[in-house]
């Protein structure tokens, strides 16, 4: 019940995505961080087996780092996008991840973009996408709503509508998201939306 | 003796691998780099050969980041300091994907010497020509190290050091001419270190620092260098006047 959604803005791209980590019918926690910040202007909002999200994101986050040593400059949004997509491809006929990722980057000539990469290594540059069951509902919101250019108020507020439905109508929806934003200052997380904290104390 | 200098792995009668020694020859023959650790800052300052005035002086770089808070200056052969300068990038992004953690300045600089050994008990190849010098910050305990490594693979930390050409004669100076400094005081003593073999002046001096609050490797500009440069030869002017001035007074 993963859901992960994103669209691009004027001149920023955001993405969304739930925080639970479920295994069958336990909850293990709902402030899993399921977006990582790949470098100082891009962000991967990953969805799948966690096992494989979490080593595979990190894999590509490290990759892109020592493109950047070795090369003195960063990998464009397009150039990470499509390595990521490298990488799920030759693995896919021997042993593949399964992690659907949207990309959302910034660059200076290509400025905000958004990439759909799921698990077969399907690789589309996108105005919006997203993963999961709750696709289903933030999509139809994004197509109903979404205008190219966007202000970050507008698109949190269409943010809002997703997860708003996404609650109301995904039969075990994830309680808790976080936003996350990537513009020229770089990426950074933008807000949370909870409807359940974890229990940090007990009382007696 | 020249029986015993042709393959790496036969050591000499009296105990000798020619062909490290050899590697060593080579460091001498190669530029002059400075090293000098203060107390929150590191400096690197290399000499550059009279650069072409044809060439993009970017891409021949010679203080390079190894990662965000490790630096690394080199003295001898550029091809083998292209190698090795990927292999430890390499390492220290493997480092933080299986350790979750930044590599320690001594943990880059034993695997580089570890290299630089395991080229020295191989058959059929040849030892790296280049020695290192190794600047950076700890991650969490933020403690500055300098290492140096040379193409025998021994590797040990250092207040100050050079390798290269004339390094003996910057090494003198520094022993005699060393002190805790911070800041931009550490700047000025690697400046002065490395101007007593190099012609003065920032187009032939290329000098990096990492400061503790920073974190992170900074290239000086030229005209940053010719301002220090300035300063210090206004210095030595001064010492040399107060050094005569009392005596033509008496």
């Amino acid at each position: 019940m993963e859901c992960v959604f994103g669209l691009v803005g004027n001149g920023f791209a955001i993405v969304a995505a739930d925080t639970s980590a479920v295994h069958s019918i336990l909850v293990h926690k709902n402030n899993e961080d399921k977006i990582m910040v790949l470098d100082s202007h891009k962000l991967i909002a990953a969805s799948g087996e966690p096992g494989d999200r979490v080593h595979f994101t990190e894999y590509a986050q490290k990759n892109v780092s020592l493109y950047q040593f070795r090369n003195g400059i960063p990998l464009t949004t397009a150039a990470a996008a499509n390595f990521i997509r490298r990488e799920l491809a030759t693995a896919l006929r021997k042993n593949p991840y399964s992690v659907n990722i949207l990309m959302a980057g910034y660059g200076k000539e290509a400025g905000a973009s958004l990439y759909y990469i799921d698990y077969i290594a399907t690789l589309h540059k996108v105005d919006k996408g997203a993963f999961g069951y709750g696709s289903y509902f933030s999509l139809s919101t994004m197509d109903r709503h979404y205008r190219s250019d966007m202000s970050v108020e507008e698109a949190i507020e269409l943010d809002d509508k997703c997860i708003r439905e996404i609650r109301s109508r995904l039969v075990i929806a994830p309680p808790n998201f976080v936003i996350k934003i990537v513009d020229k200052d770089g990426a950074r997380e933008h807000a949370w939306r909870q409807s359940v904290q974890d229990v940090t104390t007990a009382s007696v | 003796m020249a029986r015993y200098d042709r393959a790496i792995t036969v050591f000499s009668p009296d105990g000798h691998l020619f062909q490290v020694e050899y590697a060593l020859e080579a460091v001498r023959k190669g530029n002059a780099a400075v090293g000098v650790r203060g107390t929150d800052t590191v400096v690197l300052a290399v000499e550059k050969k009279s650069t072409p005035k044809l060439q993009d002086t970017r891409s021949a770089r010679k203080i390079v980041s190894l990662d965000n808070h490790v630096a690394l200056a080199c003295a001898g052969l550029k091809a083998d300091a292209r190698v090795l300068i990927n292999k430890a990038r390499i390492e220290c992004q493997s480092h933080r994907l299986t350790l979750e953690d930044p590599v320690t300045v001594e943990y880059i600089t034993r695997y580089i010497a570890g290299l630089q050994q395991k080229y020295t008990q191989s058959g059929g190849v040849r030892p790296f020509g280049l020695s290192t010098l190794i600047v950076g910050f700890d991650p969490y305990t933020r403690i500055p190290s300098l290492y140096q490594t040379d193409p025998s693979g021994t590797f040990s930390a250092w207040k100050a050091n050079a390798t290269g050409r004339n390094s003996n004669s910057i090494r003198e100076f520094l022993e005699k001419n060393y002190k805790e400094t911070s800041g931009q005081e550490t700047v000025k003593l690697a400046i002065r270190a490395l101007l007593e073999v190099v012609e003065s002046g920032g187009k032939n001096i290329e000098v990096a620092l990492m400061t503790r609050e920073e974190g992170t490797l900074r290239q000086l500009e030229e005209a940053e260098i010719d301002a220090i440069v300035a300063e210090i030869e206004a210095e030595k002017a001064a010492a040399e006047a107060a050094k005569k001035g009392p005596s033509k007074e008496t």
